[in-house]
C-alpha cells in the first residue's frame, strides 16, 4: 500500500511538473467547481466498449462519471492521477444472472410483486469474491427455478459512497424450462396485465361516459333555468356554458386531476364541491402480482422481462409466446458444462440453441450466455454458440454461469477460449461490456467507457484475452474499490 | 445505363413467364379458386397468419415430389407419378399434376414414396403428455425416429408428429384409446355392470325420443351413474384399448365386444392366432410383435398355446385388422437385442415370414395403424387430402437394405439422409431437395423493391409486425369468449397467489 | 454370456440328459417328405411311428436315410460362390453325395424324393458363440478367475429348447462354449444341433478353449482390472505351453515322464493347434492385447469373438494376420464423433481393406438361437456387401473353427446339413421350413409345426 501510495505521489508531481499542456479539451463544457471530484487515468491500452481501442490516452472521470476521453489531457486541479500507461483499462464486468448475497431459497408459482431489493441484505464482504474478478455491476435475479419468481436487480460491487443499489425494480424474472407449466404461467401473466388494462379502459370509459351525461343534464338543468328565470343580467360572469372539461378525454390513468387552476374565474355556486370530487377518475385497483406485467405490456421505459430458457425447442415456445404478446425481453438459456461426451440420447451438454442461431438472429434476440462451448447432440462435435448467434445478428452478452469465485475468476479466460473458437474480438468485447450492461437493463448508464456513463472500469496488466493478463484494480464509479495486495515475500 | 437497360428486359422476362405460369396454376387447382389466392376462405388466410410473423410465411406452402413409385396403401401403387403437398395436406397425387413454380421439390425417380410409419406405442422417444409441450423438436430422437420411417408415434394417449425443428402440426389427436383390463372376475362383472347401465340408459333414451315425436307425455332419462365412456364406446364415438394375451383372455374380449358392439383393439394377442376368428367375427383389431419373445408351447395344457410367427398372418386370414409394433418402445443404438423402434419394417418382414401377404404387413405399419388408433382420417395412406407425411425409400418398404432417405412431416422436408450424418454412409445418394423458389412478384412491386434501400425494407417490416399484431389481437378477442366458460382450467394465477 | 453363479456353480459333471420320449403333436398336414416311389420297404426313414402316428424323428442308431432334395435354387456357399438353379442334391449315408441341376443329375432308386421347389438349399449355418449346450447353471464355473481344464462337453443336452429351436432358423452346428464370467473358463464343443445321444451330436471336443479377455471377468473379485487379468491369461497359458513341452519332450525321448496335470493337459492340442482359442474380446484395447498376446506371442490359432465396440479399428490388424473375426450379438455401433451408426461387420471390412473375413454370432441364449441369420440381416442393412451375408453364417465360422471339411457349404462328400427356405435367408421375411443335420430330416415345419 505505501508502495502504491508513493507511485501515486510521483505521479502526481510529474503530472504537476508538465505544467499547462496544450489543450485538447474541447468537451469539457463546465469550468470545475470547487467540489468536483476528478480522477484521470492514463491508459496505456483503453478498451472503451462501443467497439473502439484506444492507446496511450487519458481517461477522465468527473465526479464518478466519465468526462472525457483525449490523447492529451489538460488536467484540472486539484485531480488524482492514476498511472496506468503500461496497463490496459476496460470497462469493469457486468454479471447479468447472479445471486451473490441473496437468500438460497427457491420460489415458486407466479410472484412478480415480490421484488430481489426488499430481500436485498449484503453482509460485509458479500461482493468481494466479484470485485476481485472484476465484477463492477450485478443484476441479481429472483430466485426460482419455475414460475415466475420475482423481480431482479441491479447493484455496484463496492460501496462508493451511495450504497450499492443502482436499480431495485429490475426486470421481472420468468422461467420458462418446464414449458408444460411455465409457459401457461407466462402467457397467463400477460394475458392478465392485458385484462388489467382493459379493465381500467372500460372504467374510464364508464367514467367518461357517466361525466359526459351528468354534464348534459348539468347543461339542461341550467337551459331549464335559463328558460325558467330570463337571465335578467346580460351574461353570466366568465361561465362558458359550452366550456371543456376539466380532464382531458385521455389523461394518463395516474395523472394527476385536472383542477380548477389558480388562474380561472371563480366557479358559479351551482358547482358543489362534492361534484367536484366525483369527476376526477380513479382507476380500479391493480393485482399487486400484475402490476410489472400490465408496466411491461403498456412499454413503460426500463420494464423488461429475463426470461430463462430451457433450450431449442423453449425457445421456439417463447416464439409462441411473444407472438401472442410483444414484450421487451432479456432471454437466458440454460447452459450446462459439458464436461463428459454426449450419449446419443441423453441431454446436451452446453446447450442446443445453435438449431435455432438463424430465429434468434432473424428476431435480433438479446442473449445472456455462459461462456462455454457446446456439443452437438449425439456428436463430441463442440459448437460455439455465442459466436453462431452473434454471427447470426443476435446480440449476445456473455456472463459467468455461477457465482463461484473460481468461476468468476475465469471469466476473462473462458470468454478467451470462445474467441479462440471463431467468436470476433469485437463480439466478445461488446459481449462482455455493452451487451451485458443491456442485459442488466443498465445499458445507457454503464458499461463503455463513453462520456456520461458510470466510470467502472477494471486495469489489467496484458490484453483481457491474454492468459497472462493480470487484474490490478478495480475502479467502481470513480473510486478505487479494489487493488491487487502485493505479493507476499516468498 | 446499359446495367439498367438489362435490368428492364430481365423484369419484362420474369413478367412474361410468371403470366403462363400463374395460368397453369389455376388450372391445376381442382377447387374454384382464383389464380392469386384473392378469395381463399378468410379463415385459412388467417391460421396462417397467426402462423407466423414474417410476410413471406403467409403464402402457400408447396412440396411436390416428383417422379416416384407411390404406394398409396389404400389404393395401390402409382409407379412414376408425383405427389404435391399444399400447406400441410396433399393437394394432388397422380400423373400430370402441374407443379406450382413456388414449390419446393424433391426428385424421387427411383425411389418408392409409402405414407410415414406410425408407432402405436412408444417410451422416452418423444415427450409425454401434454406432447405439444414436452416434446423437444430439436432432440435427436426425433431425427433418429424419421430415419427410422415412423412420422407419428404414440406416447401416453396421444398421437404426435416427429415435426423436426417446429411445434407447428406436432400434436395430432389426444385421449386417443380408451384403455380397459377385462381379466379378473372383479374386473368383468365392473365392466359388464358398466355397459349394461350404459344400454339400459340409451334404451330409455330412445324410447323417450320416440314418445316425444309422438307428442306424447314422457319424462326425459337421466344420465345418473352412467359412465360417460361407455356411453361414448356404444355411440361408437370412442375405442377400447385392452392389453391381452391369453387366448382364454382374448375370446372373452371378443364375446363382451360382439355382446354390446364397440370399437376395440388389443394390444400383444400373443395367442390371437388360436381365437383368430373370433377376433374377426367381433371386428377386434389387434397390435401384434411378430418377432416377438419365444413362448413355448406348455405340453401340459392340452389345447394349442404359446407364441408363434404365423400370428399376423393367422389373425389377418380370420379377419383381424392387424397393426404391428417392435417389441421395445425404445428407441436406443446399445444395439443389442435390435428389437425397439429402430426396425419397424424388419418387425413387419418378420410378419411375412410368418405368412402374412406383403400387402398387408404394408399397411400393418401404416394405414391399419392409423386404424387402431382412430386418426385414419388424418394420416396412414397417401390420399388427397390427409396430411402429407410421407417417407421416400430406395426400395420396397419391407425390404431389409431399404433406407429412408426423405421423410416428409405435414408437408415439410423433415430428415434428408443426405445432410443428416446417422446413416449419410450407407448407401449414399445425393439429396435432391430443392429449396422452394422466392415467389416471383408482380412488376410493379418488383420495381419498387429493387430500389428501396435497406432502411426503408426494415421500415416496412416493422409495419408487418404491427399488421400482424392487429391480428393476432383480433384473434384473440374472437377467442377469448370460447375460453372463458371452461370450468375446469383455473388460472395459475389463482392457484398460486 | 456372463452368468456369475460363483461357488454356488457345480464342480460335478453334469449327467448325461436321457432321451426324453416327448410326442410331437403338432398338426398332420401333409408331409414334405414324399415316400420314394420306388421299394418303400428299403426306405429307412419311416421311422417308428409317433405316438400320434406322425413320423417321429430318427434316431442315430438307423442308418441315415437316402435323399433327393429338389430345389429351385441351391447356395452352395463353396469357395466359389456356386449356386445351382433347379437343383437336386443326393444325400447318403449322412453325407452329400452330389450337388447338381435337376436336368443332369438323375435320381436314383431308394431315394426318398423331398419336393422343395420354390425353395432354396444353403448349408445349415455355424454359430461360434454361443452357450445353448444345456442349462444356464452350467455356464460359469466360476471358482477360479481362471479355470483351466473345465469342458462344456459335459454340460450339453442334444434336445434341449434352444438347440431344438436352432433348427428353425437353419442353425445346424454349434460351438457351445462356457460363460465369460472369469478368464478362462474351460474349452467348448462343437456339435450338431440334432442328434440322440452326445455322440450323435459332437463334431469335435474340444471345440476351442474359451478365453474371456475382460467385460466379464472383472466381476469375479474387487480390485481385478485389464492388466490383471492379461497378466493373469498369460501367466496360465505359459504354464501350459511348459507343460505341454515337457510331456513332448517325454514323447519324444528326449526326457523323464511329467506328471499328468489334469489343469494343463487339454491345452495341449490347442498349442499343437489342434483346436483354436475363441476370445470374447471386445473394444479396442482389449482386442489389440489379444492379438498381440495370443496371436503374435503365444502363436495360438485365434479366433475373435464379439468384437464388438470401437474394436473394428483394427480390421487392418486382423486382415494382415488373416485373423477371423465373429461379431456379435451387437451389430451396430454409435459412432460419436461422425454422429453415425455403424455396421460392426461393415467397419471391420473397411478397416481391413476389404480382406477381413467376418462373420457373425448370436451368443446364444443373449439373442435366440435362431436369430442368427438376423445376424446377417443387421450386417448387410448397415453396410456388408450383401454377396458376404450368406458366407458370414456357413463358411466363414466354419472355417474359422477349421470344421470346412465338414460343414459350411454344400459340396458332394460333406455332411448333409441342409436348410430349405423360402428365399434368401438373410432376408428376414423368408422362413426355414425344412432342417436336415447329418442327413436325417430334423426339422419339417409341415409335419412338426413352425417354430421360427
Amino acid at each position: 500500500m505505501r508502495t502504491l501510495t508513493r507511485k501515486l505521489s510521483v505521479a502526481l508531481l510529474l503530472a504537476l511538473a508538465a505544467g499547462p499542456v496544450p489543450v485538447a479539451f474541447a468537451a469539457r463544457t463546465t469550468a470545475p467547481d470547487a467540489g468536483d471530484r476528478y480522477v484521470a487515468i492514463r491508459c496505456g491500452k483503453l478498451i472503451t466498449g462501443t467497439g473502439e481501442e484506444k492507446s496511450d490516452v487519458t481517461l477522465l472521470i468527473k465526479n464518478g462519471k466519465v468526462e472525457l476521453i483525449g490523447e492529451k489531457v489538460e488536467l484540472p486541479f486539484p485531480c488524482e492521477v492514476i498511472d496506468a500507461s503500461k496497463m490496459v483499462v476496460m470497462p469493469g464486468h457486468v454479471h447479468a444472472h447472479s445471486r451473490l448475497s441473496l437468500l438460497d431459497y427457491q420460489r415458486q408459482g407466479m410472484r412478480a410483486d415480490v421484488k430481489v431489493a426488499d430481500e436485498f441484505l449484503p453482509g460485509p464482504g458479500a461482493f468481494d469474491a466479484a470485485l476481485a474478478a472484476g465484477f463492477t455491476t450485478l443484476q441479481l435475479v429472483a430466485p426460482g427455478a419455475s414460475g415466475i419468481p420475482g423481480r431482479c436487480m441491479v447493484v455496484r460491487t463496492a460501496d462508493v459512497g451511495d450504497g450499492y443499489v443502482i436499480d431495485d425494480e429490475g426486470a421481472i424474472k420468468a422461467n420458462l424450462v418446464n414449458v408444460a407449466q411455465d409457459r401457461r404461467m407466462l402467457s397467463e401473466a400477460i394475458g392478465g396485465a392485458k385484462r388489467e388494462i382493459e379493465k381500467v379502459e372500460k372504467a374510464r370509459a364508464e367514467f367518461e361516459a357517466k361525466k359526459k351525461a351528468a354534464e348534459e343534464q348539468k347543461k339542461k338543468e341550467e337551459e331549464a333555468k335559463k328558460q325558467q328565470g330570463q337571465a335578467p343580467q346580460g351574461g353570466a360572469p366568465g361561465a362558458p356554458s359550452g366550456g371543456p372539461p376539466n380532464a382531458p378525454p385521455n389523461a394518463p390513468p395516474n395523472a394527476p386531476p385536472s383542477g380548477p387552476k389558480a388562474g380561472d374565474p371563480p366557479k358559479p355556486e351551482e358547482a358543489k364541491p362534492e361534484a367536484k370530487k366525483e369527476e376526477t377518475f380513479q382507476p380500479p385497483p391493480i393485482a399487486p402480482q400484475l402490476q410489472p406485467f400490465v408496466d411491461l405490456v403498456q412499454k413503460k421505459p426500463g420494464s423488461s422481462l429475463f426470461v430463462k430458457l430451457g433450450g431449442a425447442t423453449t425457445y421456439l415456445h417463447w416464439l409462441e409466446v411473444a407472438k401472442e404478446h410483444e414484450v421487451a425481453h432479456v432471454l437466458y438459456p440454460e447452459v450446462s458444462r459439458a464436461f463428459n461426451w454426449p450419449q446419443a440420447f441423453s441431454g446436451v451438454p452446453g446447450t442446443d440453441l445453435h438449431w435455432v442461431a438463424d430465429k434468434v438472429g432473424e428476431n435480433k434476440e438479446l442473449v445472456v450466455l455462459a461462456p462455454w462451448l457446446s456439443y452437438i447432440q449425439g456428436s463430441i462435435d463442440l459448437v460455439n454458440v455465442p459466436a453462431k448467434f452473434t454471427a447470426a445478428g443476435a446480440r449476445v452478452a456473455l456472463t459467468p454461469p455461477s457465482d463461484a469465485a473460481d468461476v468468476l475468476g475465469a471469466y476473462r479466460f473462458q470468454v478467451a477460449e470462445l474467441v479462440k473458437n471463431g467468436m470476433k474480438r469485437a463480439d466478445a468485447i461488446a459481449a462482455m461490456t455493452k451487451h451485458a450492461a443491456e442485459a442488466a437493463g443498465v445499458g445507457a448508464e454503464l458499461g463503455t467507457l463513453e462520456p456520461g456513463k458510470r466510470a467502472n472500469f477494471i486495469v489489467l496488466t496484458a490484453d483481457p484475452f491474454d492468459a497472462q493478463a493480470s487484474l490490478e484494480r478495480v475502479v467502481v464509479e470513480g473510486k478505487v474499490a479494489w487493488t491487487r495486495a502485493p505479493k507476499s515475500r516468498s | 445505363m446499359r446495367s439498367s437497360l438489362k435490368m428492364l428486359a430481365a423484369l419484362v422476362a420474369a413478367a412474361a413467364l410468371a403470366l403462363p405460369a400463374r395460368a397453369q396454376f389455376a388450372v391445376a387447382e381442382d377447387a374454384p379458386k382464383k389464380p392469386d389466392g384473392s378469395a381463399k376462405p378468410d379463415e385459412k388466410k388467417g391460421e396462417e397468419k397467426k402462423d407466423d410473423k414474417k410476410k413471406d410465411e403467409k403464402k402457400d406452402r408447396w412440396l411436390a415430389i416428383l417422379n416416384g413409385d407411390v404406394h398409396t396403401i389404400s389404393d395401390g401403387v402409382l409407379r412414376g407419378a408425383t405427389l404435391l403437398c399444399k400447406n400441410g395436406k396433399i393437394h394432388a397425387l397422380g400423373y400430370g399434376v402441374e407443379v406450382p413454380k413456388e414449390a419446393a421439390t424433391i426428385d424421387a425417380t427411383g425411389l418408392h414414396l409409402y405414407p410415414g410409419l406410425i408407432a402405436v406405442n412408444s417410451a422416452q422417444v418423444i415427450g409425454a403428455e401434454p406432447l405439444d409441450l414436452t416434446t423437444d423438436v430439436f432432440s435427436y430422437n426425433v431425427t433418429f425416429g424419421l430415419a427410422c420411417g415412423w412420422t407419428t408415434i404414440v406416447s401416453g394417449n396421444s398421437a404426435g408428429k416427429l415435426t423436426y425443428g417446429t411445434l407447428d402440426g406436432l400434436l395430432l389427436r389426444s385421449n386417443l384409446l380408451m384403455r380397459m383390463s377385462y381379466q379378473s372376475g372383479d374386473e368383468r362383472r365392473r365392466v359388464r355392470d358398466d355397459f349394461e347401465n350404459a344400454r339400459e340408459f340409451l334404451r330409455k333414451r330412445k324410447l323417450f325420443e320416440q314418445q316425444r315425436a309422438a307428442n306424447q307425455p314422457a319424462e326425459e332419462p337421466k344420465p345418473d351413474g352412467v359412465n360417460q365412456e361407455y356411453l361414448k364406446l356404444l355411440g361408437g364415438d370412442a375405442i377400447a384399448r385392452f392389453d391381452a394375451f391369453t387366448a382364454e383372455d382374448l375370446r372373452s374380449i371378443a364375446k363382451l365386444v360382439t355382446e354390446y358392439g364397440f370399437k376395440a383393439v388389443v394390444f400383444g394377442a400373443t395367442e390371437g392366432w388360436i381365437v383368430a376368428e373370433e377376433l374377426g367375427r367381433a371386428g377386434i383389431s389387434c397390435v401384434v410383435t411378430p418377432m416377438t419373445p419365444r413362448v413355448e408351447r406348455d405340453p401340459r395344457l392340452n389345447r394349442p398355446n404359446g407364441a408363434t410367427i404365423e400370428n399376423a398372418a393367422l389373425l389377418w386370414k380370420g379377419g383381424v385388422k392387424v397393426a404391428v409394433i417392435p417389441a421395445t418402445a425404445r428407441l436406443g443404438t446399445d444395439g443389442l437385442v435390435e428389437r425397439d423402434l429402430r426396425t419397424p419394417t424388419l418387425e413387419a418382414a418378420f410378419a411375412v415370414r410368418g405368412g402374412l401377404p406383403r400387402e398387408a404387413a404394408e399397411a400393418a405399419l401404416t394405414l391399419n395403424a392409423a386404424r387402431v388408433l382412430g386418426i385414419d382420417d388424418r394420416v396412414g395412406s397417401l390420399e388427397v387430402g390427409k396430411d402429407a407425411d410421407v417417407i421416400l425409400l430406395d426400395g420396397e418398404l419391407l425390404d431389409y437394405e431399404s433406407f429412408v432417405y426423405y421423410a416428409v412431416v405435414n408437408g415439410r422436408l423433415a430428415y434428408d439422409k443426405a445432410k443428416e450424418s446417422l446413416f449419410r454412409d450407407l448407401r449414399p445418394r445425393p439429396s435432391t431437395y430443392q429449396e422452394p423458389k422466392p415467389p416471383e412478384p408482380p412488376k410493379e412491386e418488383a420495381k419498387t423493391e429493387e430500389k428501396k434501400d435497406e432502411g426503408k425494407k426494415e421500415e416496412k417490416k416493422e409495419e408487418g409486425k404491427k399488421e400482424g399484431e392487429g391480428e393476432a389481437k383480433k384473434d384473440g378477442g374472437e377467442k377469448k369468449p370460447d375460453e372463458t366458460p371452461k370450468p375446469e382450467e383455473k388460472s395459475a394465477l389463482e392457484l398460486t397467489s | 454370456m456372463s452368468l456369475s453363479l460363483g461357488w454356488f456353480a457345480p464342480l460335478l459333471v453334469a449327467p448325461l440328459a436321457p432321451y426324453s420320449g416327448e410326442a410331437s403333436d403338432a398338426a398332420v398336414a401333409a408331409p414334405l417328405v414324399a415316400p420314394a416311389a420306388a421299394a418303400p420297404a428299403a426306405s429307412p426313414a419311416t421311422s417308428p411311428a409317433g405316438i400320434g402316428g406322425a413320423p417321429r424323428w430318427g434316431t442315430a442308431a438307423e442308418p441315415a436315410p437316402r435323399l433327393a432334395i429338389v430345389v429351385s435354387k441351391v447356395m452352395t456357399v463353396a469357395e466359389n460362390d456356386a449356386v445351382v438353379d433347379n437343383a437336386v442334391i443326393l444325400v447318403k449315408d449322412g453325407r452329400i453325395e452330389k450337388v447338381g441341376r435337376q436336368s443332369e443329375v438323375a435320381i436314383p432308386e431308394g431315394y426318398q424324393v423331398i419336393d422343395g421347389k420354390g425353395l432354396w438349399a444353403v448349408p445349415g449355418f455355424v454359430d461360434c458363440h454361443d452357450h445353448v449346450g444345456g442349462g444356464l447353471s452350467d455356464l460359469n464355473d466360476g471358482v477360479y478367475l481362471s479355470n483351466p481344464g473345465l469342458d462344456s462337453l459335459h454340460t450339453i443336452d442334444p434336445e434341449n429348447e434352444n438347440v431344438r429351436n436352432a433348427l428353425a432358423g437353419g442353425v445346424t452346428t454349434v460351438l457351445v462354449i462356457p460363460g465369460s464370467g472369469n478368464n478362462m473358463s474351460g474349452f467348448g464343443t462343437i456339435i450338431k444341433t440334432w442328434g440322440r445321444s452326445i455322440d450323435d451330436v459332437v463334431v469335435r471336443s474340444p471345440g476351442s478353449l474359451k478365453i474371456a479377455q475382460s467385460g466379464n471377468p472383472e466381476r469375479y473379485w474387487y480390485g481385478i482390472g485389464r492388466s490383471f487379468m492379461n497378466w493373469n491369461t498369460r501367466d496360465t497359458l505359459l504354464r501350459a505351453k511348459k507343460y505341454h513341452s515337457a510331456w513332448k519332450a517325454f514323447e519324444e525321448g528326449r526326457g523323464a515322464k511329467p506328471e499328468y496335470s489334469p489343469y494343463f493337459h487339454g491345452f495341449r492340442g490347442l498349442i499343437d493347434k489342434k483346436f483354436p482359442v475363441t476370445v470374447h474380446t471386445q473394444i479396442y484395447q482389449v482386442v489389440a492385447e489379444t492379438i498381440q498376446m495370443l496371436h503374435d506371442e503365444l502363436g495360438l490359432w485365434t479366433v475373435l469373438d464379439h468384437s464388438e465396440f470401437d474394436a473394428c479399428e483394427l480390421g487392418a490388424e486382423t486382415a494382415k494376420r488373416d485373423m477371423f473375426v465373429i461379431v456379435g450379438p451387437r451389430s451396430i455401433h454409435y459412432d460419436r464423433r461422425d454422429r453415425r451408426i455403424a455396421g460392426l461387420c461393415a467397419e471391420w471390412l473397411r478397416t481391413g481393406n476389404g480382406k477381413q473375413k467376418l462373420g457373425v454370432n448370436t451368443d446364444a441364449p443373449v439373442l435366440p438361437q435362431e436369430n442368427l441369420p438376423l445376424q446377417a440381416t443387421y450386417a448387410v442393412r448397415f453396410g456388408l456387401p450383401r454377396e458376404r451375408g450368406l458366407p458370414a453364417l456357413s463358411r466363414v465360422p466354419a472355417q474359422a473353427l477349421g470344421i470346412f471339411d465338414r460343414v459350411g457349404s454344400l459340396e458332394a462328400g460333406k455332411d448333409a446339413d441342409i436348410a430349405l427356405w423360402t428365399g434368401d435367408p438373410v432376408d428376414p421375411s423368408s422362413a426355414c421350413l425344412f432342417t436336415v443335420v447329418n442327413g436325417r430330416i430334423a426339422y419339417d415345419s409341415k409335419t412338426m409345426g413352425r417354430r421360427y
